[in-house]
């Protein structure tokens, strides 16, 4: 798996990657379940979120500790090369507390065995080897220790949109290329009229297709098609800075947009490959059982009480 | 609304918000406000109600409560409702409580609340098929299925596996079980009431892994429901508190003669066995069983906060004084025991009140019941207790400790009060009920009575989580059990060791 396109996301401050309160944090019922989670743990305790992405388990804990005038330790790790205290607003402030360790496999926990009694991990543990990674935790965690993920479900309404977006991403990058085009007239600097004429309608002709595929999409359901928005918009701003900028930077401006939608397109395609179905949530609880977890349990996680976004998995180690 | 008049709407949601904020004096000030401008808003009557039961002051709840419904309320069924749980909980006037409840159906028949309300009642009272009835109803008629309360649906599932526990394992109401606590993954109170129902199914017919397993799902619901409340070191410096707030008295207490009963005190781990005491010294005419008595536990942590530091102070006068409220208190609660030469007063957490009751009522005596460690350990644990009351009861190694420290505590009173201390073990009244009965009486210098032995069939109300338990003849099986689940008890054994607990044949 690439890490690119998610140390990308995860430079923009973005912290949740899924559905978010005012905070900017998960809210309602994922934030629930973590809560409920963060609830049952002593006053001193030491906690470990995996693929921890920009720290949003780590920022639910540190506020429910707060609330209980408790301060846990807590260790978070990710493959990418993640700097949420650097990237996230007032990220010294808010991650007081946390020691990120970014380019760590979970699959290679860099912890003594036995050190925490709590590991969480968020749209993580299914990005990983799970066989591996349960390993790792089930080394680190203490006897009597706990863990909780949430993962991505291969119905949830987020993989739901997440496919369609896929096909939005494909239509855009490979069957118009808007940004092939784009780039083409963007970059003439001294062409002949009929040849920047022919770009021009080129472009046209893209822009129209992405435009119907929008217009079908919203005709669908209201407010998706949110990829050919992003395209049409970033078109017309980038023909728009060709009255200031020279035509090789405005290139590299059309280079650098269409990689932002690859790396977003490459997110996606993450999500939606490592997405579990029934049979792949069972075959993690085997995975767990295997290692001699027990209390495995598994539920199907809700969010404003109808939209399926994630499998809820606890797990304990005697 | 004419101008200058209150605006009783907005009066109404600043109470409310000053009492969710726990701010209730302000709250009542602001309803006491509210009902000065309009005498006759129920609502407002029914709001002070809410702050009196908090305040324990029950009779003024009834009070406020009917003269809401003689005002005329918005929603009289909650009222009802609320009658009843005072009536029952706090009052022992079952009678007046399911009155309330009928009420309360009568003006709104799918009214959930009221009906597992019922249910609840009825099973405390021992009336099992009318509970059966109540639970039974909740799932068949299809108007509670679309109520705010729906989720109580399961609730009465479990209540019923309870009372009608599956004979094997292909028996459909575990199936039923499994996917009910399968549909309700996020309502954590159903879930813990399924999977306690579960276990218990599973223990019944001695799937003992599967039992363990699903009491170990049960109590982890439990704590995420309420959160993990048990310190053990905040546990352990209250009982360094409380030994050092009462040393061994100096002098013997006067032995003059009390008008009226005398209170006897029956304290013990909770599941120790001391509702099943309580059931056979009711039996005794010249003794009355008053059942779970708040009226000191809030004396203590309310009046007298911070505990044990005050009352380690309470000044002789103030002693008397006190005691006679209790007394009052008492007499109201039960008029019928004028009668009697004893009122029990049966709670497990007397045991952190010994030094206190001691100091209110020199001469009182302290029935102490005790069970095996390990059996009494996960007794607590197969149990859905309220973490509130019993913060350590969702882990073996929390019971343990915990165990550890009321052992550690009670070896301090009966250093200090040997003579007014008798210890009853569970083991022995089930082995040998007339003896240890018998032994128990003559410590409160009581005779014999044949009625003491056949409690199990007694038409009275028993309010804790023993009420079946007690309605059956002496109850063998539940000696011992821990052998059978003793591959899974290793945590609740090394706490006990650890607390210094000896564990006999535990080796």
């Amino acid at each position: 798996m690439s890490l690119e396109q998610w140390e990308t996301y995860y430079r923009s401050g973005a912290i949740a990657t899924g559905p978010e309160g005012p905070d900017g944090l998960y809210d309602l019922e994922v934030r629930r379940a973590w809560v409920a989670f963060f609830s049952t743990l002593p006053a001193e305790a030491r906690l470990l979120d995996v693929a921890t992405g920009n720290g949003v388990v780590p920022l639910i804990a540190l506020d429910f500790a707060r609330s209980r005038g408790v301060r846990w330790t807590i260790d978070a790790t990710d493959l990418a090369r993640i700097d949420p205290v650097q990237q996230v607003p007032q990220g010294g402030e808010r991650f007081d507390g946390v020691r990120f360790y970014p380019g760590v496999a979970t699959e290679k926990l860099p912890f003594n065995d036995a050190s925490f009694d709590a590991v969480t991990g968020h749209y993580a543990l299914e990005y990983s080897d799970t066989a591996a990674a349960l390993t790792q935790v089930h080394r680190v965690l203490k006897p009597g220790g706990e863990a909780q993920f949430i993962l991505h479900h291969a119905e949830s309404s987020l993989l739901q949109s997440a496919r369609r977006s896929l096909d939005d991403c494909d239509l855009v990058l490979k069957q118009v290329r808007i940004y092939r085009r784009l780039h083409r007239l963007v970059t003439m600097d001294s062409a002949a009229e009929a040849t920047l004429r022919a770009a021009t309608e080129d472009l046209a002709v893209g822009i129209r297709a992405v435009r119907d595929a929008h217009a079908g999409a919203e005709a669908r359901q209201r407010g998706s098609g949110r990829v050919f928005a992003v395209a049409i918009d970033a078109t017309q701003k980038l023909l728009e800075a060709r009255r200031t900028m020279k035509p090789a930077m405005v290139g590299l401006e059309v280079d650098r947009a269409e990689e932002d939608l690859r790396a977003s397109w490459r997110r996606l395609n993450d999500l939606v490959e490592h997405a579990l179905d029934e049979s792949g949530i069972a075959l993690v609880e085997q995975q767990a059982a295997a290692l001699g977890f027990t209390l495995i349990e598994r539920n199907r996680l809700h969010h404003a009480g109808e939209n399926l976004v994630g499998w809820q998995l606890s797990m304990h180690r005697p | 609304m004419s101008p200058g008049a209150p605006d009783l709407g907005a009066l109404m949601a600043r109470a409310a918000a000053e009492h969710r904020a726990g701010r209730r004096t302000v709250a009542l000030a602001v309803i006491r406000q509210t009902l000065a401008a309009a005498p006759r808003f129920g609502d407002a009557w029914m709001a002070l109600a809410t702050v009196h039961e908090e305040d324990g002051r029950y009779d003024e709840a009834v009070s406020a409560l009917e003269t809401a419904l003689d005002c005329g309320l918005t929603r009289p069924h909650e009222a009802h409702l609320q009658l009843a749980v005072l009536f029952a909980d706090h009052l022992r006037r079952d009678e007046d409580a399911c009155a309330s409840l009928d009420a309360a159906l009568m003006l709104k028949p799918d009214y959930l609340p009221a009906l597992m309300n019922l249910g609840n009642l009825h099973e405390q009272r021992g009336n099992r098929e009318a509970a059966l009835a109540c639970y039974t109803q909740v799932l068949s008629d299809p108007r509670f299925a679309e109520a705010p309360e729906a989720a109580l649906r399961s609730v009465a599932l479990a209540r019923i596996a309870v009372m009608r526990p599956p004979k094997a394992l292909d028996d459909p109401l575990l199936a039923e079980l499994r996917a009910a606590i399968d549909t309700a993954p996020a309502d954590l109170p159903a879930r813990v009431h399924l999977q306690f129902a579960l276990a218990h199914g599973l223990d019944r017919i001695d799937e003992v892994d599967a039992a363990f397993d699903a009491f170990a799902r049960g109590n982890r619901t439990l704590l995420r429901q309420h959160g993990r409340r048990y310190d053990p070191r905040q546990e352990s410096r209250f009982v360094d508190d409380l030994i050092a707030s009462f040393p061994p008295p100096r002098d013997r207490p006067y032995s003059g003669q009390d008008e009226g009963p005398s209170p006897v005190f029956i304290c013990g781990m909770f599941r120790s066995g001391s509702t099943l005491l309580e059931q056979v010294l009711a039996g005794h005419p010249e003794l009355l069983a008053g059942g779970e008595i708040d009226w000191l536990p809030r004396l203590a942590f309310e009046r007298l906060a911070p505990f044990p530091a005050r009352a380690a102070g309470l000044s002789t006068g103030d002693a008397e004084r006190l005691a006679e409220e209790y007394r009052s208190h008492v007499m109201k609660l039960f008029p019928g025991a004028t009668s009697r030469r004893f009122v029990t007063d049966k709670r497990p957490d007397n045991v952190f009140l010994v030094g206190l009751i001691k100091r209110l009522f020199p001469r009182a005596k302290i029935i102490h019941t005790v069970r095996h460690p390990m059996d009494n350990g996960l007794s607590i644990y197969m149990q859905h207790m309220n973490l509130e009351v019993t913060p350590y009861a969702n882990a073996l190694s929390d019971i343990g400790h915990h165990f550890g420290q009321y052992r550690r505590l009670m070896a301090h009173w009966e250093a200090c009060f040997a003579d007014d201390l008798q210890t009853v073990s569970y083991e022995s009244l089930v082995r040998d009920p007339r003896t240890t009965i018998n032994n128990v009486l003559g410590f409160l210098a009581l005779d014999w009575d044949e009625r003491c032995i056949a409690f199990h069939d007694r038409p009275n109300t028993v309010k804790t989580a023993s009420y079946w338990q007690v309605r059956q003849p002496l109850y063998g099986s539940a000696a011992g059990r821990w052998r059978r689940y003793r591959h899974h008890l290793a945590p609740l054994e090394s706490a006990l060791r650890a607390g210094g607990v000896t564990l006999p044949d535990a080796e």
